[in-house]
């Protein structure tokens, strides 16, 4: 699904130039749910990031789904993220003046998709995360879980080929982030792949695979011991 | 194509900041409403000043005889020029652009009476094609025609004041046909008239017409001629056609050519265009005021949106990552601001309009007044609205640019 070669990255401050990324070499495959942790600085968000076509890359190969993802216009990018990838944030990133529904339905909205259907969709996938009668809620009125499982339904519902989750429990109790990695789990149960940015390690053990991250380059890439048979 | 999801959300980001929106509207709004009001006024103003050419043809000009000032073949200064009824025909063949030529003799202090009213007017001995040159509103019987001339006839055509104060009770279809004397001669009233300068209608409407022949052989003037009125081709200078008049008539009057004092001349397209000028430069000065009003608005909304811009960077980043296009981000931002300007520009064109038709119609027609019939040409206000419009879209590229230049990593930075 995820096939990096070689991918290096520098980002230029004035004079100074910073190597980020010095040559990624990772495979994940279809309906793997992967854990990428690593020390601030490590390069991991970066990671997400080109892996999210947020951001480009310097040099190396990256193809997601069999396309290559290799200086993409604007527009391009925007199409790739809105069909291929949904994303989770730490900070949720929902707009704050649409509701649940709204809110979960906002990528269709980049598909031309009809208002009645998308909505129609986004309240079949708020009810898939037990959110059913939150849905005319401005985010506002939820609590962190909620919000964060509204992010999850907004980010399933193009039927992406990844999900990317950047510290999706960072700003959650653990018990709340506890149910947040279980509707993953049960995401990823469903076939979809996931990867998922932390720096707590039950967060981690929770995934079938960790790739540790050092100072720019892949220092381990493991199977959490608990799952090990 | 009407898209839906689009008006929604620019509403709802109105509705977020009604304040804000609501000062910006005003800008612009003032700016279209105070371009309404000053083409308005400017246009009340000019009508009103050019209602004081109404009564007479702007391409015309005037002769009459002077005091010589510069001896000339023999003949010393101080000599009276007296133009003659054979400088009509030498005008009519001598000059292109002369379009009708009125020649007249007048006398002012006549006195005149019907039965026991009497009073003291003005007569004019005038050709029929005077009604060229000066314009009146003969609302009963006719004017001077060329059998009056031929037969050198004792008719007159006389002057609203005239009329009220000789024939105080009688309709007017009751006065034409009776006679009245003028002098102490009978004439008959075929006409009466009424001035069309309503400035000074008070004096013209003194005025009595009777044939020109009539007059000079009344008043015993041989084949004197006071004063011509010459008319120009609608494409013809005026002013060049009072020079050439004046030339033509100092050679048949032994005047020098450079003796300007000798023969008086006069123009009314020159006084005309004078005018012209001034309102064309009111207009001018209206327009750039009205504009920069209006630019003052529209950088107000460009101001605003750009703090939007600021504000929605976090929202903006969010739906970049979820995928929307750039161009999708840029027209969001465009048609707020074209919406914003629309509304606020349509509401001041609206109401400018509605004022100045208001005024308009219930501004007292003629009297002394400067300010007449303020107007505003419905397709040049429709152009304003409309280069408001595109002002809009000008107010939010810059905007919209730097929407569209969020990166989604920087905004959705967690904090």
């Amino acid at each position: 699904m995820i096939f990096l070669q070689n991918i290096e990255k520098s980002y230029v401050t004035g004079h100074q130039s910073l190597h980020v990324l010095k040559g990624i070499n990772l495979r994940i495959g279809e309906g793997e749910l992967v854990s990428v942790m690593g020390p601030s600085g490590s390069g991991k968000s970066t990671l997400l990031n080109i892996l999210g076509l947020l951001d480009g890359f310097d040099s190396g190969t990256y193809r997601l789904a069999g396309n290559p993802m290799h200086k993409l216009s604007e527009k391009q990018g925007a199409y790739y993220r809105n069909q291929f990838i949904g994303f989770v944030f730490q900070s949720f990133n929902l707009l704050p003046f649409k509701s649940a529904t709204e809110n979960v339905a906002l990528p269709l909205y980049y598909q031309k998709i009809s208002r009645k259907k998308r909505n129609m969709m986004a309240e079949e996938l708020l009810e898939r995360v037990g959110l059913r009668d939150w849905a005319t809620h401005l985010p506002s009125e939820l609590s962190g879980g909620q919000k964060q499982r509204v992010a999850i339904a907004r980010a399933l519902i193009t039927k992406p080929k990844v999900i990317l989750a950047d510290e999706p429990t960072g700003a959650l109790d653990s018990k709340t982030s506890e149910e947040v990695m279980e509707i993953f789990k049960e995401v990823n149960g469903k076939g979809m792949t996931v990867v998922i940015v932390t720096h707590e390690n039950q967060v981690a053990a929770e995934t079938k695979r960790i790739i540790r991250l050092n100072d720019g380059i892949i220092v381990k890439d493991e199977v959490p011991q608990s799952i090990v048979p | 194509m009407f898209d839906f999801d689009k008006w929604q959300e620019i509403f709802q980001t109105i509705g977020r900041n009604k304040l804000r929106t609501g000062l910006t509207l005003f800008g612009v709004f003032w700016g279209l409403f105070m371009l309404m009001i000053l083409l308005g006024s400017g246009s009340g103003l000019r009508n009103g000043v050019m209602l004081g050419f109404s009564g007479i043809n702007t391409n015309s000009c005037f002769v009459w005889g002077r005091r010589t000032t510069m001896p000339y073949k023999g003949f010393q200064p101080g000599r009276f020029v007296r133009l003659r009824n054979d400088d009509i025909g030498a005008i009519r063949t001598k000059l292109k652009g002369v379009q009708y030529v009125a020649p007249r003799l007048g006398r002012n202090a006549v006195p005149m009476n019907y039965k026991e009213e009497s009073g003291s007017f003005f007569v004019r001995g005038d050709l029929p094609d005077v009604k060229y040159i000066i314009k009146e509103d003969v609302y009963q019987g006719r004017f001077l025609n060329a059998l009056d001339i031929k037969h050198r006839r004792k008719v007159c055509v006389i002057g609203h004041r005239c009329r009220s104060v000789l024939f105080p009770d009688m309709e007017p279809e009751e006065i034409i046909g009776k006679f009245m004397k003028i002098q102490g001669v009978p004439f008959m009233v075929i006409g009466m008239f009424k001035s069309l300068d309503e400035d000074d209608a008070d004096y013209d409407e003194k005025i009595v017409h009777i044939p020109l022949n009539t007059f000079q052989q009344m008043y015993k003037m041989g084949d004197r001629v006071g004063w011509f009125g010459l008319a120009a081709f609608p494409d013809y200078d005026a002013y060049v056609l009072e020079t050439e008049a004046r030339l033509l008539l100092a050679k048949r009057h032994q005047v020098h050519p450079d003796d300007k004092n000798a023969l008086g001349t006069g123009n009314v397209k020159k006084e005309y265009e004078k005018i012209q000028s001034l309102f064309s430069g009111i207009l001018i000065f209206n327009w750039v005021v009205g504009i920069g009003s209006l630019l003052a608005g529209l950088i107000g909304i460009s101001n605003i949106m750009l703090i939007t811009v600021k504000e929605r960077t976090k929202e903006i980043g969010i739906r970049k990552a979820l995928g929307a296009k750039p161009w999708s981000i840029i027209s969001l931002i465009l048609q707020e601001s074209v919406t914003i300007t629309f509304i606020a520009g349509f509401v001041g064109f609206f109401l400018g309009f509605m004022l100045t038709e208001y005024i308009s119609s219930h501004l007292p027609k003629g009297g002394d007044s400067m300010f007449y019939n303020p107007e505003i040409d419905f397709s040049t206000a429709l152009a304003s609205l409309g280069l408001t419009v595109l002002g809009g879209v000008l107010a939010g590229l810059i905007p919209a640019q730097k929407a569209a230049a969020i990166s989604p990593i920087e905004s959705l930075r967690t904090e």
